[in-house]
């Protein structure tokens, strides 16, 4: 499967693109759908819905895993995440948010996207415990068209990709997770993706959003970015893998794989699986629900998944 | 009237102004009698000054102060270094994210300085004299021939120069999981609190390896977190009494004296929401930055990202008194909100009578506010409008209607030029502002001792 390398800096998401290209990138995979969402729901001010939409754009990449040295301020992960909840709650009641997670079930493999970011979560932890070097774990293996389960397959050290917070982060990488929970992720903010945003945000304010960016940029200087892992699942028990099998089957036996984008930014919005970064990752662990079948390359070896969970874990 | 304290007088403006990041204040605190300020920055150093004393027989009068009253560098010390989490394999920034002076006991000063982990107790102490005549060793610390002393002498202190000695009395450690943002001395002397993102706790300054938690609002699920303690303090007077913000809005007033763990409000100050006004980011501009007690111990002065509130502790239901400070923000939060500048935490702070509240906004703006009338004021710490001993003039934002010469508009404010800490003379007219990396000090020649 084609993936774009590119980071879409400052594309506008249209409608088609979602068509094209299935997922051209892990960020226009969800926003391509969700403009897909809000051209299917035209009937609400269109202006509004376009704002609110590319609030909650906005808010999800703010809540992404940056690869920072230093703790991410928790009040502002806090606040970004309520207003993901809000968001959410108000287009669960006016019917796009449906529409929405359905158009994401369309996009394909979401599970690799799944895969690179539980992974990109555990970086840290895995690298510190294990007191290796930085594992190579893949997000950037998406920008290099491998599934990422592949990636995860080989990589204990060999491929070059680096989950590492010290290793320079490509914009790709964090674009890539959406979909880790607001708290199993930090809150990132980047230049890059700051002039991406700026041209998205269709609104009244694009104007200020320009120079504002800009300011922002200079502005944003203190590394307050980190995956959410650390802020807010470090100090929760670290409990060791349970046996994946059952686990799994338990965890996906009332998930709609639609949700699975979302559900970990969602988890405590929606009845559905109340998943944690750490039940994400032992997902990994089985050759799990049909969406991930669906393409034969994301089969994932059990036993070598098994291996590398337990390095992350530190169990 | 404006003192740049920190850069010496060179013309900047053919250059960019480049900021090291370690020389950004971070904090700035007057201590009880005002004689001595301290300013943290992000390098984890911290810088005090002391105000040069009149000199004797020149200016009598209240209020004359002449060449003198002005605030030289007293000391400088490193308080904090970079420190790594092993566990979390995090770093631990430097930054001085509070300094707190401990009421005067002897001739030594003692100040409460923290990062985001630890806390440190320091005592300044001045030393001005030297032991000289020792019998066994000469001026220089050699031991001297022992055949050459014939007589024993006494050694006799004589006056050096002052030397300013700083040293660490205590460590508090390993007491917060998150960040502290708050540190706040107790009345009676003793003890003092310092909050975190989620807990409280409260230490006595002898004692360094324990300390009491006194509030805990970790969630069992922190995946179920959806608010976190932005500010707390120690009640002025009464020795029972805190309160703590949050980043909901909320105020809560504990009384220690209830039970020992104060998890459970004693009062609750929250303004109800209007509906009419409710926005996607009506929450995030609701979280409240900074709260102090006035120095009656009456009011509760508080900063949310638009407004500057005053609440009475006799009524919860609402503040008594609102401030707009830039509410021509208002129609820019979804940008604010993309450029992070939403998440700006403002300080705010009481002039010494308490008829005044001060507190920051951008492009190098703070705003003051008469509580008597309910006008405000706009005024500007910005060297290049200011010179040393100017009288500071008002500033305007253009928000439309009649355009006046000087105003700015809302389009061209600096908004990487905020003004977040600030402190007020406990008893004269003289604030302290921190700009970024530079420090401004104000008096006010007209009303000195704010006598009003």
């Amino acid at each position: 499967m084609q993936r774009d390398n590119m980071f879409p800096k400052g594309t506008k998401r249209k409608f088609s693109d979602s068509g094209e290209e299935p997922v051209s990138s892990s960020d226009q995979g969800p926003s391509a759908a969700s403009s897909a969402a809000a051209v299917a729901a035209r009937t609400l001010t269109s202006s509004y819905s376009l704002q609110r939409q590319s609030l909650l754009d906005m808010s999800l990449i703010k809540l992404q895993l940056c690869h920072m040295l230093v703790e991410p301020n928790l009040c502002r992960s806090v606040l970004i995440a309520n207003t993901v909840r809000q968001i959410q709650e108000e287009m669960t009641q006016d019917g796009t948010w449906q529409i929405m997670t359905q158009a994401l079930a369309a996009a394909q493999c979401p599970a690799d996207r799944l895969v690179a970011t539980e992974v990109l979560c555990r970086q840290t932890d895995a690298a510190a415990q294990a007191g290796q070097s930085p594992k190579p774990f893949s997000v950037v293996g998406l920008e290099e068209g491998y599934h990422a389960e592949e990636v995860v397959m080989e990589g204990d050290v060999e491929t070059e990709v680096t989950m590492s917070t010290l290793s320079p982060v490509s914009p790709q990488l964090s674009s890539a997770s959406y979909l880790a929970g607001p708290f199993g992720m930090g809150p990132c903010w980047e230049e890059e993706e700051e002039e991406g945003e700026c041209e998205e945000d269709e609104d009244e304010d694009s104007e200020e959003c320009v120079s504002e960016g800009e300011e922002g940029d200079r502005d944003h200087l203190s590394a307050d970015s980190r995956t959410g892992e650390q802020v807010f699942g470090t100090f929760e028990i670290k409990h060791p893998a349970p046996p994946p099998d059952p686990a799994l089957e338990e965890l996906f036996s009332d998930v709609d794989p639609s949700y699975y984008d979302l559900d970990t930014v969602l988890t405590g919005m929606q009845s559905a699986p109340k998943m944690g970064p750490y039940d994400l990752l032992e997902s990994l662990s089985s050759h799990g629900p049909t969406t991930l079948s669906s393409s034969s390359s994301c089969r994932s070896d059990l036993n070598e998944l098994d291996h590398i969970m337990e390095i992350i874990v530190g169990s | 009237m404006g003192e740049d304290a920190e850069s010496p007088k060179i013309n900047h403006t053919f250059l960019r102004d480049y900021v090291t990041e370690a020389d950004v204040i971070s904090t700035v605190e007057f201590n009880q009698t005002g004689d001595l300020l301290a300013t943290g920055d992000k390098g984890g150093r911290v810088v005090i000054f002391q105000r040069e004393t009149e000199p004797k027989g020149e200016s009598e009068e209240v209020g004359e102060t002449g060449d003198s009253g002005e605030y030289n560098v007293y000391s400088t010390f490193q308080s904090h270094e970079p420190d790594f989490d092993y566990l979390k394999s995090l770093e631990i920034e430097e930054k001085i994210n509070k300094i707190r002076w401990l009421p005067q006991q002897n001739a030594a000063h003692f100040l409460l300085s923290t990062n985001d982990k630890t806390i440190k107790l320091w005592k300044v102490s001045e030393r001005d004299k030297r032991p000289e005549g020792y019998n066994l060793k000469d001026e220089e610390g050699r031991l001297k021939d022992i055949s050459t002393i014939t007589s024993l002498q006494v050694p006799v202190l004589k006056p050096t120069d002052l030397m300013v000695e700083v040293r660490p009395r205590r460590v508090f450690s390993n007491g917060h999981t998150y960040h502290v943002n708050s540190i706040s001395v107790n009345s009676d002397g003793e003890t003092y609190l310092s909050a975190d993102d989620l807990r409280i706790n409260m230490w006595h300054l002898g004692i360094t390896d324990r300390s009491f938690n006194i509030v805990d609002i970790k969630p069992a699920n922190m995946e179920d977190l959806t608010e976190v303690i932005t500010a707390a303090e120690f009640h002025p007077h009464h020795c029972h009494l805190f309160v703590y913000s949050s980043s909901k809005g909320t105020l809560r007033l504990c009384d220690m004296r209830a039970s020992a763990l104060c998890d459970k409000h004693t009062k609750l100050f929250e303004e109800p929401e209007d509906p009419g006004s409710r926005s996607f980011f009506s929450e995030i501009i609701s979280s409240v930055s900074d709260v102090k007690f006035s120095h009656s111990g009456r009011y509760l002065l508080t900063r949310d990202y638009l407004t500057a509130k005053v609440w009475d502790l006799n009524m919860d239901k609402g503040p008594v008194e609102t401030y707009q400070v830039h509410e021509y923000l208002r129609s820019k939060l979804c940008s604010l909100y993309e450029n992070d500048c939403i998440f700006d935490k403002f300080e705010c702070v009481w002039n010494s009578s308490d008829s005044v509240i001060m507190t920051g906004a951008y492009n190098s703006f703070f705003r003051m506010f008469d509580r008597e009338t309910g006008r405000g004021v706009t005024l500007e710490a910005w060297r290049e409008s200011s010179k040393p001993r100017a009288v500071l003039r008002t500033r305007r934002v253009y928000t439309g209607g009649k355009r006046r010469r000087g105003d700015v508009g809302v389009d061209s404010l600096d908004f990487t030029k905020k003004i977040l800490h600030m402190a007020w003379h406990p008893s004269e007219n003289i604030i302290a502002i921190a700009a970024t990396n530079n420090l401004y000090i104000f008096q006010d020649r007209v009303n000195p001792d704010h006598t009003q």
